[in-house]
């Protein structure tokens, strides 16, 4: 325990950093989307650029594939890591080269991830030379196209390979906090495997991931780096858009950058918090 | 309720090269109360967990009356273990979870909320019924984990170290709680403790354990009078015991000769006496000197720590006597058909 | 007495399970794992030794170096970006732990009011999406003259991994008994000492779990260090990204290679850290 004075010794020098990076550059943001800009001579305070941005035909195809792709991902994600830690919990032959295996994602810059990705699922990707040499296509462009396509496929591709360890580390850690005793306790209670797993061991884990799957929604949803190389130029994700908007040449076009961004946070906002009411109200119910 | 029997059951652990269970030959009668009492390590709470059907068996057979149970899975064996640390799902109101079993069973609702509404009348809980189990104490959760099983109405109910989490107050309530639970309903109960005292206290019959293997069983008395080894002397706090060799009615040692009733075979002995058997003075038989390390006044009686050729051994007797013994020698008498003679061979 | 016997019985219904299921559903989630996070690293690895390799070859018609050589030369700026890298790293990971560890002792320990908000401060950099932040922090920096710095850069990598380091800390301090210091504090120890010997062996698996996310984090970064860099600081990441958007696979996957190795070599010395024994990766689900 510790005394209110040392408390703020603690805590201070990381919330400076943070605060100073995090809120100022949010607050000057925010002032540049409402038009403030000194630099070009601009000191309007307005909400032009937020209505030429939602005016403009691009923005809600781009709004929905973004969620597409981050909610389909965190899922994918999710399940893929519970299934994947409940697995990795149990003893069995090569299990320290498979746990290696199993963190190396972890380590794998989203950029390489993007390149190996593209690499194996093109339509002239090592797949569609694989389904070629069996004589499942016989022309690449019978390949179904899974990057660069409507759907952003590959970007999630790249997203759920990602992040499925970092999900499932924490899911490992959380059951292996738990041990093996509610397991039990629910079996010989009558419960059988598919019902333990439903309503007990379910039930424990997921508050534990809840927060992670909150940090992957986020993090897809305004990344900009995979859905820049792996995803369609139209309809792209709004993280791209704003990237272009910023880059753009014509000075102006930097409050809409800025009103996109600001956006992105807004809707991000918005969805976590309504994931989190969802998945409490599932945990509530699988009791 | 039913009888189980186990036979010739063993297991081991994944990894480990000797078994946490070994050979286990036991019948526990139907409706009786049988405790698994040995200290950690020895393969109790392995037993329970075997007769649970949550490890499977290396080899040996479990049966539940006539009924070979070896290979069927724990949620259908309808034996129902309580955890020693009950174990109640932290999400789950009280409510939701004493009528967890009956849902997993796929029961109608309303017979559900009937059972369920019945049990927690019985144990008392109907108020707390809506409460989260983190919002109960300790003795309030054993009673909830306890309605969680018995509303099952097991075949067999397996508890795990009942009172071992419990304050020494709450400790008394619940060994009466359980007992009158299980006189009343009859069922089959097995429970496992490291602490003779509650096994003795709660117990029809006791199995002690020691390293996997089933040592000795029966009724609480002769753990204290006819105790099959040293060890488990010792294990009853009978620490007063010595090795020897038996001719005729005759048993020679370190401190002299002496005389049993015992018929055990002549050769090696290992000789045992209660502490309250042994006589302050020279009775004529079997009379000894030794030296009287520590004098301990118990309110009722004193205890003494008496030097017997290096070994410690213990003598309760009357406080009436009132001279002070400390430091002296003094003479003793063992009785004849007091001492409890072990066999040196077949340990 | 409780008096049980008017507790009358009940039909007894069985629920069907399937025994052979679950065993064959664990073997091929171990297979899936195996094969998964292999196939996007395959191609990397083969491209970056062929020379031509045309639809629809499975292996490379023709084996080259030329890509690893390219790297090698002082005209593709790799050595440079690499050391750019690994200080930049460096620099970010030591930063983060010595203004994290405190912060997550303040947090893990104690219960002060302002708790709930404090903890959101600190969460807010990794839910509020960086675009939204970093065209701000842009503009700021710019003012403050650290654009185009190295110290700019490593201070911008900070605002998203110093919240990794916290959580991991506070998650690891919520389990940490004081009293051991205290004991050793009464035993004689000074404060060092007890730090040394008491403390740090303790914490050591959390201190080991958030250098790497923090170090991977600054290792894989792109847009911050693209924007406050502003093209003067090269680093892996600035390189790859225009080598990928420019399309040469050999000297692309050559460079995942590079980008690759240093952390595996991080994950072989960190692997057990995070297989969850140790309750780090727990952090994450304590929020």
């Amino acid at each position: 325990m510790n005394t209110g004075l040392s408390l703020i010794f603690m805590l201070a020098p990381a919330l400076v950093v943070i605060l100073v990076l995090f809120a100022g550059g949010l607050a000057l943001g925010f002032s540049q989307s409402l038009g403030y800009m000194p630099i070009i001579g601009a000191y309007g305070f307005n909400l032009d650029a937020y209505l030429q941005l939602i005016k403009s035909p691009g923005f809600v195809p781009s709004l929905l594939l973004t969620i597409f792709i981050s909610v389909l991902a965190t899922l994918l994600a999710v399940v893929l890591a519970v299934a994947t830690a409940l697995t990795l919990r149990k003893r069995f032959v090569g299990k320290k080269i498979v746990s290696f295996l199993y963190q190396f994602p972890l380590t794998v810059p989203h950029l390489v991830v993007a390149v190996g990705v593209l690499l194996l699922v093109s339509q002239s990707g090592l797949m569609a030379r694989a389904a070629f040499q069996v004589g499942l296509i016989s022309d690449p462009a019978q390949f179904p196209i899974l990057v660069f396509d409507d759907l952003g496929i590959g970007v999630i591709l790249v997203y759920v390979w990602k992040e499925v360890p970092f999900i499932g580390l924490i899911a490992l850690a959380v059951l292996q906090s738990m041990g093996n005793d509610y397991e039990e306790q629910a079996r010989t209670l009558g419960a059988n495997s598919w019902q333990t797993f439903r309503h007990v061991l379910l039930p424990l884990i997921i508050p534990g991931i809840l927060p992670g799957s909150i940090i992957i929604f986020a993090y897809v949803f305004s990344s900009f780096e995979v859905p820049f190389l792996l995803g369609k130029s139209y309809p792209a994700m709004l993280s791209v858009l704003s990237y272009r908007l910023y880059t753009d040449v014509d000075l102006d076009a930097r409050p809409q950058a800025m009103a996109m961004s600001i956006l992105i946070a807004v809707f991000v906002l918005i969805l976590v918090l309504f994931y989190r009411r969802l998945s409490q109200r599932i945990l509530r119910r699988s009791g | 309720m039913s009888s189980v029997a186990l036979h010739q059951l063993s297991h081991s652990y994944a990894g480990s090269t000797y078994p946490a269970v070994k050979d286990i030959d036991f019948t526990i009668e139907k409706g009786e109360l049988v405790s698994l009492l040995g200290p950690s390590g020895c393969g109790k709470t392995t037993t329970l967990k075997l007769i649970a059907g949550l490890l499977r068996p290396t080899s040996g057979e479990i049966y539940f009356d006539a009924d070979r149970v070896t290979d069927v899975k724990p949620e259908r064996r309808e034996a129902v273990m309580v955890f020693q640390n009950y174990l109640l799902f932290p999400y789950m109101s009280i409510e939701e979870n004493v009528g967890f079993g009956l849902r997993m069973r796929r029961l109608n609702k309303q017979v559900i909320a009937q059972r369920v509404q019945e049990i927690l009348a019985v144990m008392k809980l109907e108020k707390l019924k809506g409460r989260k189990p983190a919002q109960l104490s300790g003795g309030q959760q054993q009673r909830a984990a306890l309605a969680r099983a018995l509303v099952l109405q097991p075949k067999v109910l397996l508890l795990d170290e009942p009172l071992s989490n419990l304050d020494a107050h709450l400790r008394d309530e619940m060994r009466e709680l359980i007992l009158s639970i299980q006189r009343s309903l009859g069922v089959t109960t097995i429970f496992v403790t490291h602490d003779q005292e509650e096994a003795v206290l709660l117990a029809d019959r006791i199995a002690l354990m020691f390293d996997g293997k089933i040592q000795q069983v029966g009724e609480s008395k002769i753990f204290y009078e006819r105790p099959a080894s040293r060890r488990i002397a010792s294990f009853f706090g009978n620490n007063n015991s010595i090795s020897g060799f038996k001719e005729n009615r005759r048993v020679t040692c370190s401190i002299g000769e002496f005389l049993v009733e015992s018929d055990a075979a002549a050769g090696p002995v290992t000789v045992v006496i209660r502490p309250e058997s042994i006589l302050f003075g020279d009775h004529g038989v079997n009379s000894f000197n030794a030296l009287v390390k520590r004098q301990i006044y118990m309110g009722t009686h004193n205890r003494y720590r008496i030097d017997v050729d290096g070994a410690e051994w213990e003598v309760i007797a009357s406080a009436d006597s009132g001279a002070d013994l400390e430091g002296k020698r003094v003479s003793f008498s063992l009785p004849p058909e007091k001492i409890w003679v072990i066999p040196e061979r077949g340990q | 007495m409780i008096d049980l016997r008017r507790f009358p019985s009940w039909d007894r219904r069985e629920v069907k399970g399937c025994p052979a299921c679950f065993r064959v559903i664990h073997v091929a989630v171990i297979v899936a794992i195996v094969v998964g996070v292999l196939l996007p690293v395959i191609p990397l690895l083969v491209w970056s030794f062929s020379h031509s390799w045309f639809f629809p070859e499975i292996l490379p018609m023709e084996l080259s170096g030329r890509a690893w050589t390219y790297i090698g030369s002082p005209l593709s700026k790799v050595a440079n970006a690499l050391i750019n890298s690994l200080i930049i790293g460096a620099v970010v990971t030591a930063s983060a732990a010595v203004l994290g560890i405190p912060a997550g002792r303040a947090l893990g320990l104690n219960r002060f009011r302002g708790k709930t908000l404090v903890e959101f401060l600190i969460l807010a950099p990794i839910i509020v999406p960086g675009l939204a932040v970093i065209m701000g922090i842009h503009v700021l920096f710019i003012r403050l003259g650290l654009v185009d710095t190295l110290f700019g850069v490593v201070l911008v990598h900070l605002l998203p991994s110093l919240p990794y380091m916290i959580m991991v800390m506070s998650g690891v301090f919520a389990n940490y008994n004081v009293e051991f210091e205290q004991q050793a504090y009464s035993l004689g120890a000074g404060r060092i000492r007890t730090f040394v010997h008491v403390t740090l062996p303790a914490i050591l698996p959390g201190i080991v779990t958030g250098s790497l996310f923090v170090f991977l984090i600054s290792w894989s970064q792109y847009i911050l260090t693209v924007l406050i860099g502003g093209g003067r600081v090269i680093t892996l990441p600035v390189l790859l990204f225009a080598f990928a958007a420019a399309g040469d696979n050999a000297v692309t996957t050559a460079l995942c290679i590079v980008f690759l190795a240093p952390a595996i070599l991080i994950l072989l010395f960190t692997s057990r850290y995070l297989s969850g024994e140790s309750g780090a990766m727990g952090g994450f689900g304590r929020l």
